[in-house]
């Protein structure tokens, strides 16, 4: 029993304070956020969270958020002097309930948000939930479709928080230049950008390789499978776990994601629509020239 | 009375929109009138667009569709489903399964019809987790996105808006502007109109705290002034929750032309 305090003093966990959030993760769901969250949690002036992803704020769509409620969520976050806390949630950004009360909670958190071609989520959305689905389901591809308001759900949050505490990531440009990205995300954080995780270090080569087949040949179930290659690789591929719909379907997401995203450009113009095949006839073509 | 052969074929009419907003009333309103008859089995909400989000729709399920709607020379008819204009797949479809349908929406206070629908949704589906109902309540209320998806494969004309709040201050007046659009004869007086039909839930309306309502203002707003801007048959001074835009004049604002 004496020992007890002994080893906290030596982990430290006697000068943990717990203490609102300096982070929160709030979306979005299926674009790579367990991948970027990890590595965020590599750097050593991260501290992990008690689960990396709190789902807190769902109960209040139902009753009001109590004094109590928020001690009971800051106690997530222990950290000592020098590293920073939070936590990433998907929904939060989606569940419209959710900003005034991150404000709430945590008025001087920075905002991290991963977004990913809608239509590819879509994709993505429709092969997991259609295995699972529930005969006579009407609400779920609606619900699909509607978390990938992504210009609405930023303006929201926007209200509540500046927009300079807002970092919005691509989830394509961190595939593409993930060191790039990644120390983009520390300096907003506020932390060294000068770390590196180690699997950035050495994102391809023979034992990642090897490792990978060897995950590949295992009998796991699909969804562990999924989780140990995004551990090795990052999240899998588009294509990957990405179903083929049809024709109307296809025009119909179109049609119905394209004014968000039109929207999305004006409220972060440094995203790379090229990025997002099916909006490149989205960006507004140069005017032409007046006469004079 | 309608004589000749009976048929069947695609709807006059469809009513789109939206939920627990007196789209049940005015559908019965609307059967009063001697020309207008409903589907097969009196059915208010077919329900037939939403199952081709799992799968396409094919002429097969077009024709089915169809034989869903007898009438005689003379008499007009449809369905109205309050979720259609929520799911984003379903106005390309009704395109191609009723090209000359005209289309009806009834828009209701945003923030009254979600504190009506969420206790509906808890009762109609027991076990679904209450954060999926309330963010779909919630989503059910973005209207102007809805009504620019819609106008997006139907030509403004072919669609009319009409407003809860205005229908009930002026049921005679609305039902006539409605018969108008639907080409029937507007003369027709309904035995009926004043009092709502469908299922009142003012008892068990959500209450909503501080937060709740700060949030569903400020998701809601701005699709309320983009509709004023899109709609301006919809009187946003009607709705108690949004009344303020019409006071400080910021609907209008939208509305004006570029200088």
């Amino acid at each position: 029993m004496r020992r007890l305090p002994e080893l906290g003093r030596r982990y430290g966990r006697s000068q943990d304070r717990p203490g609102p959030p300096d982070y929160i993760g709030v979306g979005a769901e299926g674009s790579g956020t367990t991948w970027w969250h990890s590595l965020l949690l590599a750097h050593p002036e991260i501290r992990a969270p008690r689960e990396r992803a709190l789902d807190f704020f769902g109960t209040f769509c139902d009753r009001e958020m109590q004094p109590a409620d928020i001690s009971r969520y800051n106690e997530h976050f222990p950290r000592r002097d020098g590293a920073i806390g939070g936590e990433w949630t998907d929904r939060y950004m989606a569940d419209g309930w959710v900003p005034p009360l991150l404000r709430r909670v945590a008025p001087d958190a920075r905002l991290l948000i991963m977004l990913r071609d809608p239509i590819e989520c879509y994709r993505a959305s429709y092969a997991q939930r259609s295995a699972y689905r529930v005969p006579g389901d009407r609400l779920s591809m609606t619900d699909a479709a509607d978390r990938r308001s992504y210009a609405s759900q930023l303006a929201r949050l926007q209200r509540f928080f500046d927009p300079d505490r807002i970092l919005v990531l691509q989830y394509e440009r961190c595939r593409a230049d993930p060191l790039g990205q990644y120390r983009r995300t520390l300096r907003f954080l506020g932390v060294r950008d000068d770390f590196v995780p180690s699997r950035l270090r050495s994102p391809s080569g023979r034992a990642q390789a090897l490792a990978v087949a060897g995950v590949r040949r295992l009998p796991l179930a699909e969804p562990v499978r999924r989780r140990a290659l995004a551990r090795l690789t990052g999240p899998a591929a588009p294509a990957a776990d990405a179903a083929a719909l049809w024709p109307d379907l296809e025009a119909a997401l179109l049609t119905t994601f394209s004014p968000e995203v039109e929207r999305l450009l004006e409220l972060v113009p440094e995203l790379e629509l090229s990025l997002w095949p099916g909006f490149t006839r989205t960006a507004a073509p140069p005017a032409p020239a007046q006469p004079t | 009375m309608a004589r000749g052969r009976q048929t069947t074929g695609p709807p006059d009419f469809i009513g789109v929109g939206t939920q627990r907003s007196g789209t049940t009333w005015w559908f019965a309103t609307l059967l009063q009138h001697p020309a207008i008859r409903p589907s097969r089995h009196s059915k208010k909400e077919l329900h037939f667009f939403n199952r081709f989000c799992w799968k396409e729709m094919r002429d097969a399920d077009v024709a089915r569709y169809h034989r869903r709607f007898p009438r005689r020379p003379g008499q007009l008819t449809g369905e109205w489903t309050p979720r259609y204009i929520h799911n984003f797949w379903t106005p390309r479809l009704i395109r191609r399964a009723a090209p000359d349908a005209k289309l009806l929406v009834m828009f209701r206070d945003p923030i009254e019809r979600f504190r009506s629908g969420v206790p509906k949704e808890v009762v109609v589906v027991p076990g679904r987790r209450i954060e999926l109902i309330v963010a779909d309540a919630i989503e059910r209320g973005r209207y102007a996105s809805q009504l620019e998806r819609l106008r997006a494969g139907h030509e403004t004309a072919e669609i009319l808006v009409l407003q809860y709040e205005k229908c009930v201050a002026d049921p005679v007046g609305q039902y006539q502007r409605t018969l108008r659009f639907l080409g029937a004869d507007p003369e027709h007086e309904p035995e009926e109109v004043e009092r709502p039909r469908g299922k009142s839930r003012a008892s068990s309306k959500k209450s909503l705290w501080t937060d709740m309502l700060d949030a569903l203002t400020t998701s809601l707003e701005p699709e309320v002034r983009r509709l004023a801007a899109i709609a301006p048959e919809i009187d946003v001074s009607l709705w108690p929750n949004f009344s303020h835009l019409a006071r400080s004049g910021e609907t209008q604002v939208e509305n004006a032309p570029a200088a």
